[in-house]
């Protein structure tokens, strides 16, 4: 039942239109993956929400600047790249922070809650993730755990997707070094 | 472990992005006919696949939970929109009308303390001669211009009494009568212009199909034992009660062995200006406002293999579209249906649970409700296959009578 492109380019004129329904489907569309690359971004499940739904909202409104340039969920992604920035700020400022930006953000293999939902492998790989550098992490959660498009990760990260693929390859070459040292430990167990 | 030997180095970031699938199809080929002649390559690209799956697996567990969660955000996303109807043309945006472009000068403007003051001088001066021009003509200003939506309010609530009896059961006689004609509709859906779609709740997947027409969705607990599939089918060729063509049907098709809660929450057209709004009851104060106001549904049960023995016990509810929507339900009770149409009617003053709703209803300023079909009791009480079909559902206001 996937929207076909051109479909989704329909539904694109009728909600650049003003047809409330066509942005609501191409939105359910694009919500999962938002929703996951929110909480990817902000660890917290409240605010993840909050980002997915300011998201949305403030696309609706300037639905007329999409101009079909790049995938509308690319542009959606950026939107919630800077919702959760603007969020980061606000946070900073009650705070009395200078630090801003995506280098404060907690793993998302630690937050609260999480671990008796997972296995125990998903939960080795989660702790081998979250040990990576914050910009390989970032790409590897946004990749696999978010299901996030290299576009789409290019527009929540703010940087050129050929640095997205860079970073990618690194961190899973760094995953595949350390995944291999866990198991080689795993071995010497045995 | 060993990096690429030299003569492939720059195959390395293809062979991670192919792994990863992140290549076009024409990319990931050519990343393919390489690695099937050269051995290293080969290796590294197995390595990295099952790397890739292994991560991609990672986070099913939460899936289940997720749902939930994107439907309140699309519910809430809704909601907004209702009140915020109109998106902004491309024309609007890139000119925007003169008085945003005059407030934008404005704001730039008052940048200034200097400026501020000014200003403060000339607005008193201002207001000073309105002031004397309206003592002096008698005109009158000019109206708030009208907010987005309007909402109706409840002016006065006299309480009626309402024989009980005919509340809170199924009557097949109520269903002919007639709708005195000073009873106001707020919500009406007879189910005639629907698609014919399907979708559903499938082990904790969520299909929806592109062409429904109708908000309504399933809903589970994440824990469940076995196999779960919860459908729903806008029939628009089947008969309804009222002898015309479409139908809404939703279906506990396959019946896990323990699961707490599931069900299907109905929110109106697909259309977001035509979800269950409820602005004229945000105003009460007590359940007892609620009085005169009624709502109506004909349901018929059922299953292909029992037939006319078909049965289906259903917990019928009016939520509020927020958190915590269970706690703030108005609750009509266990409904039975049977294997012919029947209609059921209740006065909303008659429901349980309506402090919280009316609590809910103060508290949030949004009359956006669902309509939940829940399970009653123990899903061992239901069979493979048991669903219900919905038609002519119904809220009317009917306190004028």
């Amino acid at each position: 039942m996937n929207t076909s492109e051109d479909d989704q380019r329909e539904l694109i004129d009728r909600a650049q239109a003003g047809e409330a329904a066509a942005f609501e489907r191409l939105a359910e569309q694009c919500a999962v993956r938002l929703w996951r690359c929110a909480l990817a971004l902000c660890k917290d499940r409240h605010w993840a929400e909050d980002l997915v739904q300011e998201t949305l909202v403030e696309a609706w409104q300037s639905l007329a600047r999409f101009d079909g340039r790049c995938e509308l969920s690319s542009w959606l992604h950026g939107i919630l790249r800077h919702r959760y920035l603007k969020g980061r700020r606000q946070q900073n400022s009650a705070r009395h922070s200078a630090s801003d930006g995506l280098d404060q953000m907690p793993c998302m293999a630690h937050t609260p809650g999480r671990s008796a939902e997972m296995s125990e492998d998903a939960l080795r790989i989660r702790r081998t993730v979250a040990n990576l550098p914050e910009e390989h992490r970032l790409v590897v959660e946004l990749r696999f755990f978010a299901g996030a498009t290299l576009d789409e990760i290019a527009a929540v990260l703010g940087c050129p997707l050929g640095t997205v693929k860079s970073r990618l390859h690194h961190a899973l070459k760094k995953l595949r070094q350390m995944n291999l040292t866990v198991n080689l430990f795993t071995l010497d167990r045995e | 472990m060993s990096d690429l030997h030299h003569p492939c180095e720059h195959w390395a970031e293809s062979v991670s992005l192919a792994a990863a699938g992140c290549l076009p199809s024409d990319e990931e080929q050519e990343v393919r006919r390489h690695v099937e002649t050269c051995s290293d390559c080969r290796e590294q690209f197995r390595q990295l696949t099952e790397l890739c799956r292994a991560l991609a697996e990672a986070p099913l567990a939460t899936d289940s939970t997720g749902e939930a969660i994107i439907e309140r955000i699309m519910s809430a996303f809704t909601a907004d929109v209702a009140r915020h109807p109109d998106v902004r043309t491309r024309a609007e945006m890139i000119h925007p009308p003169l008085v945003f472009r005059s407030l934008d000068i404005w704001t730039w403007i008052m940048r200034s303390p200097a400026s501020r003051l000014s200003a403060a001088a000339v607005l008193l001066l201002a207001i000073g001669g309105i002031a004397t021009w309206f003592h002096g003509s008698g005109a009158t200003p000019a109206a708030p211009s009208e907010p987005l939506t309007t909402i109706a309010p409840i002016v006065a609530l006299p309480p009626q009494v309402v024989d009980p009896d005919v509340t809170n059961e199924i009557d097949a006689g109520d269903s002919s009568k007639p709708v005195p004609p000073q009873s106001q509709t707020l919500f009406r859906d007879e189910f005639c212009d629907l698609a014919n779609s399907r979708g559903g709740l499938y082990d904790g997947k969520l299909v929806l199909d592109s062409k429904r027409t109708r908000a309504i969705g399933p809903f589970a607990a994440s824990q469940f034992k076995g196999r779960l599939a919860l459908t729903v089918a806008e029939l628009s060729e089947a008969l309804g009660a009222d002898s015309r063509p479409g139908v809404l049907r939703v279906e506990w098709e396959h019946i896990p062995e323990s699961i707490d809660y599931s069900g299907f929450r109905y929110q109106g057209r697909i259309d977001p200006a035509q979800r269950i709004l409820l602005p004229q009851i945000m105003t009460a104060r007590t359940p007892e406002d609620f009085r005169g106001f009624t709502f109506r549904a004909k349901f018929k049960a059922v299953n292909k293999t029992r037939g006319d023995e078909a049965t289906i016990k259903f917990d019928l509810r009016i939520e509020p579209v927020e958190d915590r929507s269970y706690d703030n339900r108005l609750d009509f009770g266990t409904i039975e249906a049977s294997s012919t149409w029947k209609a059921f009617e209740i006065d909303l003053a008659d429901a349980k649970n309506g402090e919280r709703f009316v609590e809910s209803f103060a508290r949030r300023g949004s009359g956006l409700c669902a309509l939940i079909f829940a399970q009653a009791g123990s899903i061992d009480d239901y069979h493979d296959g048991d669903g219900l079909l919905i038609d002519d559902i119904e809220i009317l206001d009917q306190r004028n009578q």
